[in-house]
């Protein structure tokens, strides 16, 4: 993509990513789902989620899988809240950009 | 380069993180290696273990705010943060670090530069708080002057907080080869040891009764007030104490080899002289090899 993305998008994005999945998910899958959509370097993505840990937006649990423990993470409540914050600023966002780039109505 | 050699290539690298987060990065890696399958293509993706370490190190720069706040917030011991109240003594027993003591709200311990379990520190039932490397000799590069990541942020370094005005029974400080820095920490002890092999220590504004210092090869340098037996045994090293009091109302007794002893304006050098003044209730009883011990009065 040839826009940048700003660190709070990729953490917006991430938590979406994340909040898809109810059981939770685990970094790889994450990376995967994250680079369907923008365009982002793998080794940036664990920063951001143990970012978004210590804030309390998501959470971590381990549980097996094929005879190891696997990392899964989970959005919390505040998450939850965070991530709702984030799209009501990016539908606005988007309406403004529409209305100069495509010159719809605001 | 295998994934294993890939990953304890990012695990050195990682060690100017606090440990926690070095544990939990490498965590996340293996398991995205295992998830992944093609370690070609992830360490083709990540880079370098040297590339993967910059963005782990550079990213994680706000971090330790943020843990500071848990600390505080749960403040029940469990981080390894004590109060006034539960300390009744400190020991501390390290090899080669570079040290410093701060004051700060509660006892409690830092550390850069070194590998997860290097060092282990917690509150015993009887409150003896202590601090010391969990191996004789450590995985630490402290002598590396050419780390591969080529800075010095990586050297071991470790950060102790003590409360204002703390008043403990005992303080017995033990170390190897790095140095110990305590400027303007005000610390009451009854009893104190001081022990440095070839390290480097500096205590100012210590205050106490009974106190023995012992030095090898290395310096201590020491700034307070003392009272009661003073014991000093200097192998090769230097001991140097600055002492608030009334000289009149201490005596000293040494014993000179090859070294140099000098109370105040008293001073003795060389081939097994003793030096006498007396039987004071503050006594200095020095033992002086080699090296040179200083004690001003003022």
């Amino acid at each position: 993509m040839m826009f940048n993305t700003g660190s709070s998008l990729l953490d917006a994005v991430v938590l979406s990513v994340v909040a898809r999945e109810p059981e939770g998910t685990y970094g790889y899958r994450i990376t995967q789902d994250v680079r369907n959509a923008i365009d982002v370097s793998e080794s940036a993505l664990y920063p951001v989620l143990r970012r978004l840990q210590t804030g309390s937006l998501l959470e971590t649990y381990d549980k097996e899988f094929s005879g190891r423990n696997r990392r899964y993470y989970k959005i919390t409540a505040q998450g939850m809240i965070e991530l709702d914050s984030y799209r009501r600023d990016w539908i606005e966002y988007c309406r403004k950009l529409n209305s100069i780039l495509l010159g719809e109505d605001l | 380069m295998t994934r294993q050699e890939y990953l304890s290539g990012l695990k050195l690298l990682l060690r100017s993180l606090p440990v926690e987060e070095q544990e939990e990065a490498l965590e996340y890696y293996r398991g995205y290696f295992d998830d992944a399958g093609d370690d070609e293509e992830v360490m083709n993706e990540f880079g370098t273990p040297e590339e993967l370490a910059q963005s782990i190190v550079t990213k994680f720069a706000g971090i330790p705010s943020v843990r500071q706040k848990q600390k505080n917030e749960s403040n029940d011991g469990t981080c390894g943060s004590f109060t006034n109240d539960e300390v009744r003594s400190l020991d501390i027993s390290l090899g080669a670090a570079e040290i410093a003591m701060i004051t700060g709200t509660c006892f409690s311990v830092d550390c850069r530069g070194m590998a997860p379990g290097d060092i282990r520190y917690g509150l015993s039932p009887f409150g003896t708080f202590s601090i010391e490397n969990s191996r004789k000799i450590p995985d630490m590069n402290f002598w590396n002057h050419n780390d591969a990541s080529g800075s010095s942020v990586n050297h071991p370094r470790i950060l102790i907080r003590i409360p204002e005005q703390t008043k403990i029974d005992l303080l017995r400080l033990h170390i190897g080869a790095g140095s110990f820095t305590a400027k303007d920490v005000d610390i009451r002890s009854t009893r104190s040891y001081i022990d440095v092999d070839a390290g480097n220590i500096v205590l100012s504004k210590i205050r106490g009764g009974a106190a023995e210092f012992r030095c090898g090869m290395g310096n201590i340098s020491f700034t307070g007030e003392l009272h009661g037996l003073i014991k000093a045994d200097c192998g090769m090293g230097n001991i140097s104490l600055m002492l608030d009091g009334n000289q009149e109302e201490y005596s000293l007794a040494a014993k000179v080899g090859l070294g140099s002893v000098r109370f105040n304006d008293l001073h003795k050098d060389g081939f097994g002289s003793i030096l006498s003044s007396g039987q004071k209730q503050n006594h200095f009883s020095i033992n002086c090899g080699m090296g040179s011990v200083k004690i001003k009065m003022r």
